[in-house]
């Protein structure tokens, strides 16, 4: 049995110190630590970032899908994944789908495949993208110099190999502000793992409220511009798309898909945060609800001679009061008026013939 | 290009408590929607855009 007493131990390269132990015999480790084996800690563990919420994206594996799974002849805006906006101003066409094409690990993920080519437009551009509300995004501490380094990870399947762009825009209503940077994809049509870290706004604030906050985007397509400026650093509405190698609208067929999206405090990525459905659904319900059984009526009672009242309580307070909408009303009922807030719909309906309901109710609080 | 195609929009009133507009019904990319007046949501706020843009009139409530 031997005993080795030292305060430090460096490399034998570089003379870097790994690890320093002081009069307590408390240890310090300088550098990044590999542990190969099982690690127990009999007291308190005590990590710099949080271990669970970490993903600020909703829905990143792209399974919840309330409003379909498809819809083609796209041209502006849609959302199938829910949270997940496409969005474009070229004068393209496209089929967006929540996809059973997804590397291992994950069931889905959200495609976008070009109907409509279009080669003519300039200073546009397309994405997928996913707002983050501003009031979920004060531990970033943005307008400070502590604002926080996000890194986004996601695993994405292009049609073309080359330098694609990922950035982020920070809403806040007066100082709008971009930062983008480049990830390449090595070989066409296969499944490959990204992470890019941005760097924290130390210049403008993110609102504490209900809106917009920050939005991640995958750009495909930028041209003019929306192709200028300057990647990693945060600047005018320009800095968007630089360096981009593709513009995948300007050809039919050609495909992107994403999953598996995380997005979260500090520059390393860590595994995706899985949650389970129930929860990923409350989570989007925040910004929209379908009535499960949406072929179904919901019904009400009767309110004075003529009109019926229908309540639907949201199964989570939603952002905003809603845009609501409907497929239609049971026997000959109409629409009379609606009083809807965050959490709650009334629906009344003027229908002299009896018992009304509302069919294929929607509610849409979108950022 | 404007973010959603709104074709119609009229103000609809609390028919109930006589308070006034409470919302507009509007054709929004081909639905029939109810949108609260509330700035936050994002189609009352893209009728407001269209409104100052000079591209879309809100009927006033029958």
């Amino acid at each position: 049995m031997s005993k080795l007493k030292v305060t430090t131990i460096s490399d034998p390269d570089n003379d870097n110190t790994a690890l320093t132990i002081d009069s307590s015999g408390n240890v310090t480790a300088s550098q990044n630590t590999t542990l190969s084996g099982d690690v127990t800690v009999s007291g308190g563990f005590i990590p710099s970032t949080q271990l669970s919420h970490r993903n600020l994206i909703i829905n990143g594996d792209m399974r919840i899908a309330q409003r379909g799974t498809s819809e083609t002849g796209v041209t502006a805006t849609t959302y199938i994944c829910d949270r997940w906006r496409w969005y474009s101003n070229l004068a393209d066409t496209v089929t967006i789908s929540q996809s059973t094409d997804a590397p291992d690990n994950f069931a889905y993920s959200l495609k976008m495949q070009v109907t409509t080519a279009d080669t003519s437009t300039t200073n546009c551009y397309a994405c997928f993208e996913q707002m983050i509300e501003a009031q979920d995004l004060q531990h970033l501490q943005y307008n400070s110099s502590s604002a926080k380094t996000l890194t986004a990870s996601f695993w994405v399947k292009s049609s073309q190999a080359g330098t694609h762009i990922v950035g982020m825009y920070a809403d806040n209503g007066s100082t709008n502000r971009d930062i983008s940077t480049t990830y390449t994809v090595n070989s066409a049509n296969t499944w490959e793992y990204k992470t890019v870290s941005f760097i924290g706004n130390t210049s403008e604030p993110i609102n504490n409220d209900n809106g917009r906050g920050l939005r991640l985007w995958f750009i495909v397509d930028a041209r003019g511009d929306k192709a200028s400026g300057s990647n990693d650093t945060w600047g005018g509405v320009g800095n968007r798309g630089a360096g981009i190698g593709n513009e995948l609208l300007d050809t039919v067929g050609n495909t992107f898909q994403i999953t598996g999206v995380q997005l979260e405090v500090g520059s390393v990525a860590t595994p995706f945060e899985h949650r389970s459905y129930g929860e990923e659904l409350a989570r989007c319900q925040r910004y929209y609800w379908r009535s499960f059984y949406f072929g179904s009526a919901y019904y009400g009672m009767r309110y004075g001679s003529t009109n019926v009242m229908v309540v639907i309580e949201l199964p989570t307070t939603m952002r905003v009061t809603p845009t609501v909408s409907y497929t239609g009303f049971t026997g000959s009922g109409t629409l009379y008026s609606t009083y809807n807030n965050a959490d709650r719909l009334q629906i009344y309906i003027s229908d002299a013939d009896g018992a009304a309901g509302v069919y294929g109710t929607e509610a849409d609080a979108e950022l | 290009m404007n973010e959603m195609n709104i074709t119609s929009a009229q103000y609809f009133s609390d028919v109930l408590g006589g308070q006034g507009n409470i919302g507009i019904s509007a054709t929004i990319d081909g639905i029939e929607m109810s949108v609260p007046l509330d700035p936050a949501n994002r189609h009352y706020a893209e009728i407001l855009r269209q409104v100052e843009a000079g591209t879309l009139t809100i009927a006033e409530a029958e």
